[in-house]
């Protein structure tokens, strides 16, 4: 094949990508729109939270797991940092949540680069196990200050959302509407920071990094500047939407925002889709999300058995995921599969 | 609060007898590790159920302790071989996520079904309160014996890794496992037994774990870090190691829950592990 | 004729484990050095050091004029400096275009993705690899792993090149090939070249100067007559039958 119709197959893949991409945020907001006049909609305005809550830790995670090849198994303790963070400023200073956003993702960034600082240095399943560890230990902490509301978490009063309103909803009964909106802004952030990632040398540096550090360092890419910029930038999302969620249930929870189990299901929608490609993020997350939903409603107590056996089967039948193994079918969906 | 020697001498008693313990759990961890190159994520699990196992026997079928202990542990024999077969052999060799991956999903399965069977209600199994004094420390006897045990146990693996056929066998397989099948050693056999015998080893400290505290499903996430950061501290697939390691975790862990508090105790835990995985992620110890 | 690469007094020791003990060399512009010795002389630690991956426990790394101790390997190649691995370290689940795409993205040059993509293809076709363009790297065998490590290597047009056993596991027709191709690749790039080598004939044929090393300590450095004249070299040898013998081979194909 010749440079230039390699080059128009990629482009032509880019293309691909834009439009689902696009596709993807307008129909949300299109349904996020729509359930503010229709009452109707309001069960998938909330399914559709719960989908994008998960897809903003898998948008940050892809970039370190999926591109860059390290295992982050306890991402979740960005989304936790998050979280906390928006809700000490919004509980003790009554600051609004999206000023509290965005020091939420600035605590959080600035918490990558500490955390990495430390846990970078390990390969394998080395830095899996120390990013567990980091996780069980910011839970630790944050159940033990007292400051932080300790085992009891942190809530805040009916009296705090009073400010709040959007198309005639306001108070606490604007609370689920603005967070729709909220989350899918925060999507749209991760989709745009992957494509950035899947398309630049930066993420061209990570991609050989995945592959070989040492030969990655040979060919002259500063191998710890690239993966440390590349874990501050995995923290970005999942802490808007720990801050978003912090606000949306009014009550922040050691185990449920540095919690293992949301690490998990966010590993398990990067490998299923695809680890390290922008369409696999997609669609990783909507079948994880959509088999969940169903099981978790038929059969609510099965759900931790039915999980295992999703990410055993994974492991064993398709680690590259369904994106992945599709680019293996052929050159062109190579080129095409973004 | 005053902390009196009569404490930390109590602490330091307690942490070298619990210590043993979550030694021999490590084990289980490091053999694995250090044989398969997996890291056995249903590690935490496979303790919880073993805890499970003893409970259900003794305290719901009223069967003697020692026979609930001695049929746990068997039946974590068996579960090995399985879970080899099911959920490591064929991601053996592949990427690290893999295994990581096939053996944590086994862990939820077990998980799951704890949960589905027993909720998550502590469960405490009632043992003889027989105490005796080690310096000045009141110790539990099952636990003085459960320790002695578990060291038994670890030397018992030291001698099998380094005194017979099977360990020789282990040991190649480790170094060539092409070399070792051209020589005529059964490579997955080997692979299948190492595995089942670090489940044994999870099993056997589980068990004795469960005449000492009280557990829910979810107590083995807190095994299982633990075993991380002893395997860390003693070296991979040194049973020895591992039993030193254990006591000075289990040290660490007493002594803070003496002088700051109980629920602080698993930070120290974290803290040592990446310390070591920052300091010397090789270990303490040389491989023996 | 300036000089690329200055190695002076270097040691390095892992452990209790001598590797290198005072090694000093001077290569100049436009020259290729072969660096041969027996196994655990200490080649490819040299190699190390001279990447940046080791940081020497004592001496002085200079290149291109500038002192470069204790730099790290990154900065090292971004000053030119490229190089293969004994054990090839191909981007696996890359293909084989994607490889050396990669590498040319972070040389030097500043080009267009058209015409980075058009130099990876001009790289392929140099060394033959055209055809498996857009195989997996993780699907080649051995001697096109060997070719992909060059091109990489060579994708950065880098001003020296280290080449650490891009020969061993070759049968003699690749040899040759691979021989030919970086013999070419020297003219049209203006390369220094620094190679480790086992397979004796090629080193002895294609080497301006030779270097020794043996036991962490350079032995002997001459024209390749020379080193093939010295008995030192051949004794030093006689631990590795199997080299010595290529030596023996040679001193008598002179002979005749």
């Amino acid at each position: 094949m010749e440079a230039k119709n390699i080059l128009r197959e990629l482009a032509r893949g880019r293309m691909i990508t834009n439009i689902t991409v696009a596709a993807i945020i307008l129909a949300l907001l299109t349904i996020g729109i729509g359930s503010l006049y229709s009452e109707t909609l309001s069960y998938y305005r909330e399914t559709l939270s719960t989908f994008m809550m998960l897809f903003s830790v898998v948008l940050g995670l892809n970039i370190i797991l999926g591109y860059t090849g390290y295992v982050s198994f306890g991402h979740a303790v960005f989304f936790g940092i998050g979280g906390y963070t928006a809700m000490v400023l919004m509980y003790y200073y009554g600051v609004n949540v999206y000023l509290a956003m965005i020091i939420a993702a600035l605590a959080a960034m600035a918490a990558a680069q500490a955390i990495g600082f430390i846990v970078l240095r390990l390969r394998g399943a080395y830095f899996a196990i120390a990013t567990i560890a980091v996780l069980e230990a910011f839970r630790v902490i944050v159940s033990n200050v007292e400051y932080l509301g300790g085992s009891e978490g942190l809530q805040l009063e009916a009296s705090y959302y009073t400010g709040y309103s959007i198309a005639g909803y306001r108070g606490q009964m604007s609370v689920h509407y603005i967070a729709y909106f909220l989350l899918l802004g925060t999507v749209t952030l991760g989709l745009l920071l992957n494509l950035y990632v899947s398309r630049s040398q930066f993420g061209a540096g990570l991609r050989a990094i995945r592959e070989d550090e040492d030969a990655a360092e040979a060919i002259g890419i500063n191998t710890w500047k690239f993966k440390t910029l590349a874990y501050v930038l995995s923290s970005i999302t999942p802490a808007l939407a720990g801050a978003i969620i912090a606000w949306k249930r009014n009550i922040v929870l050691p185990e449920e925002f540095f919690s293992l189990t949301l690490s998990i299901e966010s590993i398990i929608s990067v490998m299923l889709g695809g680890a390290g490609t922008v369409l696999g993020t997609v669609t990783g997350t909507a079948i994880y999300h959509t088999v969940k939903t169903i099981f978790l409603t038929s059969f609510p107590s099965l759900h931790l058995i039915i999980f295992g056996i999703t990410i055993a089967f994974i492991a064993e039948v398709l680690p590259m995921g369904i994106i992945g193994w599709l680019r293996l079918m052929s050159t062109r969906l190579r080129f095409l599969l973004e | 609060m005053v902390v009196s020697p009569e404490l930390i001498m109590g602490g330091l008693v307690s942490g070298i007898i619990i210590g043993s313990l979550y030694g021999l759990a490590a084990l289980g961890l490091s053999i694995i590790w250090g044989v398969l190159k997996v890291v056995n994520l249903s590690h935490g699990a496979l303790i919880a159920l073993s805890m499970y196992l003893v409970y259900t026997l003794s305290v719901m079928y009223g069967v003697p302790l020692p026979v609930a202990l001695l049929a746990s542990i068997l039946t974590g024999f068996l579960l090995g071989i399985a879970a080899y077969y099911l959920f490591v052999h064929r991601v053996l060799g592949g990427p690290e996520l893999a295994s990581l991956l096939s053996t944590f999903g086994f862990g939820l399965i077990i998980l799951g079904i704890l949960e589905l069977a027993f909720g998550g209600i502590a469960r405490t199994i009632p043992v003889s309160q027989h105490v005796i004094e080690v310096g000045h420390a009141p110790i539990m006897l099952v636990q003085i014996i459960g320790a002695i045990i578990a060291v038994a146990v670890a030397v018992g693996a030291y001698l099998l890794l380094y005194r017979t056929w099977f360990g020789r066998a282990v040991r190649a397989v480790v170094m060539n496992a092409e070399a070792s099948a051209l020589m005529g050693v059964n490579v997955v056999r080997v692979l299948a037994l190492s595995f089942t015998l670090g489940v044994l080893f999870a099993v056997t400290a589980g068990s004795l774990l469960s005449l000492a505290y009280s557990f829910t499903p979810e107590t083995g996430t807190k095994y299982e870090l633990y075993s991380f950061t002893i395997v860390v501290l003693g070296g991979l697939g040194n049973p020895l190691g591992s039993l030193v390691g254990g006591i000075i975790l289990g040290i660490a862990e007493q002594l803070t829950s003496v002088i700051v508090s109980g629920s602080w105790g698993p930070l120290v835990a974290f803290l040592i592990l990446l310390v070591m995985l920052i300091v010397r992620p090789t270990g303490l110890f040389a491989k023996l | 004729m300036s000089v690329v690469l200055r190695v002076e007094n270097v040691y390095k020791s892992f452990g209790g484990v001598k590797a290198l003990e005072g090694v000093s060399m001077t290569v100049n512009e436009g020259m290729i050095l072969g660096l041969i010795g027996p196994n655990g002389a200490g080649k490819t630690t040299l190699f190390n050091v001279i990447t940046g991956y080791y940081k020497p426990d004592k001496g002085r790394v200079e290149l291109f004029g500038r002192d470069v101790t204790g730099w790290p390997t990154h900065k090292i190649a971004q000053l030119g400096v490229a190089r293969t691995f004994q054990i090839p370290k191909p981007f696996p689940d890359l293909t084989v275009f994607e490889n050396v795409l990669v590498s040319i993205k972070f040389s030097s040059r500043k080009l267009s993705e058209q015409e980075a993509a058009e130099e990876a293809k001009r790289i392929l076709e140099f060394l033959g690899l055209d055809s498996h363009a857009h195989m997996l790297a993780s699907q080649l065998n051995v001697a096109l792993e060997k070719r992909l490590e060059l091109a990489r290597a060579l994708a950065r047009q880098p001003r020296l090149l280290l080449l650490d056993e891009v020969l061993a596991g070759l049968n003699p027709s690749e040899v040759a090939y691979m021989l030919e191709k970086i013999k070419r690749a020297k003219q049209e790039f203006g390369l220094t070249i620094v190679m480790i080598e086992h397979v004796m004939h090629a080193v002895m044929n294609i080497a301006d100067r030779i270097v020794v090393l043996h036991l962490g300590k350079k032995l002997a450095e001459g024209t390749p007559e020379e080193i093939a004249r010295d008995p030192r070299v051949i004794e030093a040898y006689l631990g590795d039958p199997k080299l010595a013998l290529a030596f023996v081979e040679r001193l008598s194909s002179k002979k005749r």
